[in-house]
């Protein structure tokens, strides 16, 4: 992309390549690698995304994202196996029996959905698996139908 | 032109202003390039002058939301959307000046 001047401050925007520049992909906030050109306005900073530069960091930013969720996902399933079964795990989540194996072997993709339950359990492993159990067991339509 | 430029993907977008109010920049700009090619007139909300040059304002709804959306055209034929967000606070359109016109009339 040709240099163009800043429509916000009147700087000059050049592609450049530098560190510590931040995207959003999905839940997080991801460094852009260093090898990739931006342009960048040298007044105000802000950086001006065309087609093909989208392009390009989107697809480095989803290879960092998905390795970030395969690792917080192993996280969180090793700390809560320490307090609970992995298939009570797996049927508390509704998951398929074999489904966290898979996971844990980076076999199967985690959704950021499953990951910020299993993220938000494996923080108080012992309280939250009990909750999310009798969760399950006050609701059971039976039971409920009786309290109605 | 804008609609033009906007819908054959010859567009760009400021990363802090609207890019990062998306999942992903492709989806950003897949999003503000939709919501232009939806735009009409009754969009509109006001111009502003930038330390440049001047941008228009538009107020277009997205599920229900009203989004800030500032736009300008460079020479070359460069589209460059500014920002493109939820709008901060309600911004007067053309559909809502219209509204309150035949409020009046009534
Ligand atoms: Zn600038």
């Amino acid at each position: 992309m040709k240099p163009f001047t800043c429509p916000e401050c009147g700087g000059m925007v050049r592609p450049i390549k530098r560190r510590g520049r931040m995207a959003r992909h999905s839940t997080m906030m991801i460094e852009v690698p260093e090898t990739i050109r931006i342009p960048e306005c040298d007044r105000c900073g802000e950086r001006f995304i065309d087609a093909r530069t989208a392009k390009v960091i989107d697809a480095a930013l989803a290879k960092v994202y998905r390795a970030a969720l395969h690792q917080l996902v192993r996280r969180a399933i090793e700390v809560l196996t320490k307090h609970v079964e992995q298939k009570d795990l797996e049927q508390l989540l509704g998951l398929s029996h074999g489904y966290l194996s898979h996971l844990k072997a980076g076999r199967k993709m985690p959704s950021p959905e499953l990951v910020a339950h299993l993220g938000v359990l494996a923080k108080s492993p012992a309280k939250r698996v009990g909750e999310l159990r009798a969760y399950w067991h006050e609701n059971e339509p039976s039971r409920r139908t009786r309290a109605a | 032109m804008v609609k033009r430029l906007a819908t054959s993907d010859a567009f760009i977008i400021s990363q802090t202003r609207a890019a990062d109010f998306f999942v992903s920049i492709e989806v950003a700009r897949a999003t503000i390039s939709a919501t232009i090619g939806r735009m009409t007139a009754m969009d509109f909300a006001h111009t502003v002058k930038t330390q440049m040059d001047e941008a228009d304002v538009y107020g277009p709804l997205l599920d229900g939301r009203q989004w800030y959306l500032k736009l300008t055209v460079q020479p070359v034929t460069r589209l460059i959307v500014i920002s493109m967000h939820p709008a901060e606070k309600p911004l007067e359109t053309n559909r809502e000046r219209q509204a309150k016109k035949a409020k009046v009339r009534k």
